[in-house]
């Protein structure tokens, strides 16, 4: 720490010589309000917010304990059962080899929950470096990673991700780490662009502005002062992309280029049922119900929080 | 737009959509048309019957109160695309592919309404006392689309490219020369051929002519190759052609060709078709009525039947009994049923291993490893006791009824019922897990290690996929952890050539549908038994690459000898080698369907001249010549 001064002398920090940002944002005048009426209640999330959170926590529970859970083998096929509706022993019925749709469901959620959140998490860690920089420094950097973002935009996400699989991909047992890293690839531009943004506004803030006169070198401004502020926007925005990505493992398993069988996953399922839809609609709709409930829950938890935590020009 | 007003858009979206994909896309409820299925009761009890038999012939017995009609465009949609199109030395041919082949070109021969193999473009087959030398006379007056004649010179030209390829030549193994005198053409085996050479120059890939002109002009022409030409020869050859724009001499001219799913293969009326009424005409039957006939690759059966219910199709086909039945409830579309001398549903086993003389015999080798680079050494399949616990471990019955609709019948060897060859009982495994459970403690001792492990491939269809994970799952149930099967789709247009390389374990696979046991041959001789080996590359018609001197043995009967019960014994036998080695798990009869737009008529029956009809549906196919639209107009 000491190093990064010119002075040599250790200050205070710029984070604690400025008030926390959170606090600020608390602190500040609300739509005009009288400033002494105090610090701002955070608005309700609502009970919305709170069953999204309840579904995600338990589906990914069961996928995490799957293996110990009372279910049946996700492979196992039983003579009899082919195409049968939901029973008291399979809850959500039977697909066309007979195997049980509901420990196919969970044991699906393994494959999308690992993807989607491996995934996002990379995609945030190299998207947020690169949108930091870009909003960061400005002038010639901004406009090369802004112009490698738009390009990458440009193309739509589930062509490039089944470009980018049957051109990276050549054994299906590298599958999931194939898919992670397409998935990684769709995700850095979009995650990049919200971060630039972002980074834009806070390294306008006084406390930025003090720590470069300070003599804090950038290194340090952007990790200590900038990203903490960044950060809260950035996880929520995440489970939107987590919530994307989901849809695209979907997309590519429907296609057959996910994970091999027999390991289920949702977009593979669907896919298995589509032939039966007249007849047994439930084999392709359980599955694409569950997909849509979990994606629905992922985007309005990461649109509450990204409300929450959004910094809005009239606080600043 | 607030996010909460978005949420609810996407939520009526996703509701509308499922109420869509819940709802019938039969139409039917709204639509009218003035043409009938005409299916009776009867007539459904009489095909439950037939297929049941094994006889199901797939004839379309229709009554049609006009006659034919000239005009219209027929959209075909189609199982796959063919790798390494179009010409027949060079292409791997299976259903589609021989479709095509019936629109835009004829065979010498083709098989009657009985199952006997009667000329066409030829017009006579006549042989030596001891079978070794035949003669082909072929009609004359008969010209290619570019205005080649159809002569001995031609029809030598196509049999010499097939028998020279990498791909067709092991199916004429024995064939020693061939010569061409004005409209015959002699052939001259080292051996007797009881058959002759009939059961090759049907209509199966090599037994339908194209253009020798054409064909020249082909860099990939075996005979524009050394040794048949010099190197300098070779460079100096005019090999503009395009393979893909092939020239044949069929009732359909070829227009364009577009590879891959979703694109098509066009072709339009041959003016001058030698069944026609041009001034070439040699019978002045106004064939064919159609105007165009467009195929169309549809690899997805619900895209393919979805197209046909849309009015994208007008015709499908299919071997996916699920579907079939679906046709069979559904008296909106014509559907016919065939599995009279069918083909075989199955899991082809790669057993290729240790030396084979026989092949090394034939290249003039001391000895012949088959498999230099020991790509399947550990595979366990190797060993016929790991097979034949496998074997037993697989319900038939359960796939037949679960997988196949209870519209299809399980299979114990390679001859369906109705066929020279069929069995009762093949001596192939039954399902029996006692059994199961002790041929699988010979097999670990054998193999020498668990878990038992191999690959099994399937194509990439969601369907075939999901069969074949039942498969797995059989395993699983009867082994439990001592095996692990990895399932691999594979994308339809590699399949083909995986199997001709040998580059699989345990492969799903649908063959040997034929009116004849010498028909086979090939496909299990352990001289078609090419090595396993990439380098070279090798390509063996026996995929499955196992060797049997007695199989061999069995087969030297059925082509040389004329008797057909000393024929009919060694095919049997045959049927019994496959049951005691196992080198593939029988699975079940195939079924094939033909839906069809009911406007389609004469969808079967093609007569040959002099001759009668042809046998209606064989391994899916029917011709197209004969068929016609009501009106004129296909779509209404």
């Amino acid at each position: 720490m000491v190093a990064d001064l010119d002075s040599g002398v250790a200050p205070a920090t710029a984070a604690t010589a400025e008030p926390a940002p959170a606090a600020i944002v608390d602190a500040g005048p609300e739509n005009g309000s009288d400033a002494g009426a105090g610090v701002r209640r955070p608005k309700a999330l609502g009970v919305m917010f709170w069953l999204a959170v309840g579904y995600l926590v338990v589906l990914v529970l069961a996928a995490i304990f799957a293996e110990v859970l009372p279910i049946k083998d996700p492979a196992d096929t039983f003579s009899g059962t082919a195409k049968n509706g939901p029973s008291a022993e399979f809850w959500f019925g039977n697909d066309g080899a007979g195997r049980d749709i509901f420990s196919r469901v969970i044991y699906g959620a393994q494959v999308s929950l690992i993807i989607a959140s491996v995934g996002a998490t990379l995609a945030l860690l190299i998207g947020g470096m690169i949108g930091m920089a870009a909003g960061y420094y400005r002038s010639r950097v901004d406009t090369i990673i802004t112009t490698f973002t738009d390009a990458t935009l440009v193309i739509p996400p589930l062509i490039l991700a089944l470009s980018l699989i049957l051109f990276l991909d050549s054994e299906a047992a590298r599958r999931v780490f194939i898919l992670i890293v397409v998935f990684v690839l769709l995700s850095i531009a979009p995650i990049a662009r919200v971060v630039r943004a972002s980074t834009l506004v806070w390294s306008e803030r006084e406390f930025v502005l003090a720590a470069k006169t300070m003599g804090a070198r950038n290194g340090r401004i952007m990790f200590r002062e900038v990203l903490p502020n960044v950060a809260p926007a950035l996880i929520s925005y995440s489970l939107i992309v987590m919530a994307n990505l989901i849809v695209v493992e979907g997309a590519v398993a429907f296609l057959g280029l996910s994970v091999p069988p027999p390991t289920p996953t949702w977009g593979d399922m669907i896919n298995k049922g589509r032939t039966d839809l007249e007849a047994a609609a439930h084999i392709s709709l359980v599955p694409a119900a569950v997909m849509f409930l979990t994606v629905l829950a992922l985007n309005f938890v990461g649109d509450k929080l990204q409300e929450r935590y959004e910094p809005r020009e009239s606080v600043l | 737009m607030s996010p909460r007003w978005t949420k609810l858009l996407v939520i009526a979206l996703a509701l509308s959509l499922f109420a869509a994909a819940c709802g019938s896309n039969d139409g039917g409820d709204e639509e009218t048309t003035e043409v009938t299925t005409g299916q009776t009761e009867e007539d459904q009890q009489q095909l439950e019957t037939d297929r049941e038999a094994g006889e199901a012939t797939g004839e379309d017995e229709r009554d049609v109160e006009t006659g034919p009609v000239h005009g219209g465009k027929v959209v075909y949609g189609i199982e796959a695309d063919s790798a390494n199109p179009w010409a027949h030395y060079a292409v791997s041919c299976a259903i589609s592919c021989l479709l095509i082949y019936r629109a835009i070109t004829d065979p010498l021969f083709l098989t009657d309404v009985n199952g006997d193999i009667q000329p066409y473009l030829a017009e006579s087959l006549e042989s030596n006392d001891d079978f070794t030398q035949w003669t082909v006379t072929v009609r004359d007056g008969v010209s290619f689309h570019d205005g080649t004649p159809l002569d001995g010179a031609a029809v030598k030209y196509n049999i010499d490219t097939c028998r020279f390829s990498a791909l067709t030549g092991p199916a004429f193994l024995g064939l020693e020369d061939v010569t061409a005198d004005g409209q015959t053409v002699t052939l001259t085996y080292s051996a007797p051929e009881a058959t002759g050479p009939r059961s090759l120059l049907r209509e199966r890939t090599c037994g339908h002519m194209f253009s020798p002109a054409w064909m020249a002009t082909l860099a990939n022409n075996p005979l524009n190759l050394p040794p048949f030409v010099t190197e300098e020869e070779a460079a100096e050859l005019d090999l503009s052609g395009d393979p893909a724009a092939p020239v044949g001499l069929g009732a359909f001219v070829h227009e364009s060709y577009t590879p891959g799913n979703g694109n098509s293969f066009i072709a339009t009326r041959n003016p001058d078709y030698w069944r026609g009424d041009g001034p070439n005409s040699l019978t002045d039957e106004g064939l064919p009525y159609l105007d165009e006939i467009e195929f169309v690759v549809a690899v997805d059966i619900q895209g393919r039947s979805n197209g046909l219910r849309a009015g994208q199709f007008d015709i499908i086909h299919t071997a996916n009994a699920d579907e079939i039945k679906k046709y069979e409830e559904d008296g909106e579309f014509v559907l016919l049923q065939a599995n009279d001398f069918g083909e075989t549903s199955y899991i082809m086993l790669n057993v290729g291993a240790g030396e084979n003389p026989t092949l090394a015999f034939v290249r003039g080798l001391d000895s012949l490893t088959m498999d230099p680079g020991d790509l399947n050494s550990a595979s366990p399949l190797l060993q016929v006791s790991c097979r034949r616990a496998l074997a037993h471990a697989i319900d038939r019955q359960r796939l037949a009824d679960e997988r196949g609709a209870g519209i299809v019948t399980p299979a114990n060897g390679p001859f369906p019922p109705g066929s020279i060859g069929h069995l009762e009982d093949s001596g192939y495994p039954d399902f029996d897990l006692d059994a199961a459970a002790t041929e699988w403690e010979t097999c670990k001792a054998d193999h020498g290690s668990t878990p038992i492990s191999f690959t099994f491939n399937t194509t990439n269809d969601a369907f075939n996929v999901e069969t074949n994970e039942l498969v797995a799952s059989m395993w699983r149930d009867a082994f439990g952890d001592e095996i692990e099967v990895s399932i691999a789709p594979i994308e339809q247009g590699q399949y083909i050539g995986l199997a001709l390389a040998g580059a699989f374990q345990a492969q799903a696979w649908r063959n040997h549908g034929g009116v004849d046991p010498a028909e086979q041959w090939f496909w299990w001789s352990s001289a078609t038994a090419s090595p396993i080996d990439p380098s070279v590359p090798e390509l063996a018609l026996n995929f499955g690459r196992f060797q049997d001197p007695e199989m061999d043995a069995q087969f030297t009967i059925i082509r040389q000898n004329p008797d057909p019960a000393a024929r009919q014994a060694a095919a049997e036998e045959v049927n019994r080698l496959f049951g005691q080695n196992v080198w593939n798990f029988w699975t079940t009869w195939t079924l094939w369907g033909v839906a069809a737009n009911p406007r389609i008529q004469d969808l079967t029956d093609l007569e040959i001249p002099g001759f009668g009809p042809t046998i209606p549906v064989l391994g899916g196919r029917h011709h197209l010549t004969q068929m016609w639209c009501t009106d004129g107009d296909c779509q209404g």
